[in-house]
């Protein structure tokens, strides 16, 4: 292995790839922006494809996965309570503000509602939709906002 | 023989190289999106990676298959395998189950200890091209 030679030729083919990334940008996807901020990431057609319920001024509860998982078992999440929501959702032990969600309990419409502060978990999200309407739990939700306007929404939400 | 089995697996990365870097070129959305779920970047070199991380592995791929700069493509591709190593270890370490983003939207594995074991010998194998090939 000659190392001079390969780091010589490592910069030329680093100095293509530039060339050719800038050049798929501009020709293939001149809409997507270099400069987009995380926090506009969560404006993907999958999410906003997806219903959004209003928040019940109500009852609202604060969510982190593991006390989810609590909540959903604790009865008053009765119609969920079964389900494996530790398998399938990324629980993030510095920011249990990550997940919020809501039961609604009225009978036939009981279902769970998730709200993400960004779409980063939109496909565990999916296919926690999913699970929960193969067990027959036929209003699921899954949707996202974004960090600034979760955050006040459970500012908000907290019981004092 | 010996060095026409590294050539053979000169040309198999090149070609998985080449096909992901195809693959994931022209939308820059959804592989940036994948990139998040890594939680590893900072989000502000997520669209800038997700621009012309596809873009290098064409350019290696292509340099792998055609025996053209191979010194630097070999250096490329263990970088790059290392890499992709150190993101899906560190995934499945944190329990973060999300699709690899390998093959963009194409993309069905997940960032798993299977996974890992798979990257792992993908980055012996740039390894030995790298180390052992002439």
């Amino acid at each position: 292995m000659r190392w001079q030679q390969a780091l010589r030729e490592a910069l030329f083919l680093g100095l293509a790839a530039v060339a050719l990334g800038a050049a798929a940008h501009r020709w293939l996807a001149p809409s997507f922006s270099l400069s987009l901020a995380p926090a506009r990431l969560h404006d993907l057609p999958v999410i906003q494809s997806l219903p959004r319920p209003q928040v019940p001024a109500d009852t609202a509860v604060y969510l982190g996965l593991r006390p989810t998982l609590a909540w959903l078992q604790s009865g008053r999440a009765r119609a969920v309570a079964a389900v494996p929501v530790q398998g399938l959702a990324y629980w993030n032990p510095d920011s249990p503000e990550t997940w919020v969600g809501q039961v609604l309990q009225s009978g036939a419409d009981t279902g769970l509602w998730i709200l993400a502060d960004t779409a980063l978990f939109y496909r565990r999200a999916w296919r926690l939709q999913r699970l929960l309407r193969s067990l027959g739990i036929t209003r699921a939700w899954v949707t996202a906002v974004p960090a600034d306007s979760l955050a006040r929404l459970l500012a908000q939400r907290r019981t004092p | 023989m010996r060095e026409k089995g590294l050539r053979a697996l000169e040309i198999l990365l090149g070609v998985l190289l080449l096909v992901a870097g195809l693959l994931k070129l022209p939308n820059p959305q959804l592989f940036a999106d994948q990139l998040l779920a890594y939680h590893l970047f900072p989000g502000a070199w997520i669209p800038w990676i997700a621009v012309f991380l596809p873009a290098l592995e064409v350019v290696v791929g292509l340099a792998l298959v055609f025996r053209r700069f191979r010194f630097g493509a070999r250096l490329w591709a263990f970088l790059l395998f290392a890499g992709f190593w150190v993101a899906v270890l560190q995934a499945a370490v944190r329990g973060i189950d999300t699709t690899c983003g390998c093959f963009g939207a194409a993309s069905w594995e997940h960032t798993d200890w299977r996974k890992v074991l798979e990257n792992t010998l993908w980055l012996l194998a740039s390894g030995v091209l790298l180390f052992k090939g002439r």
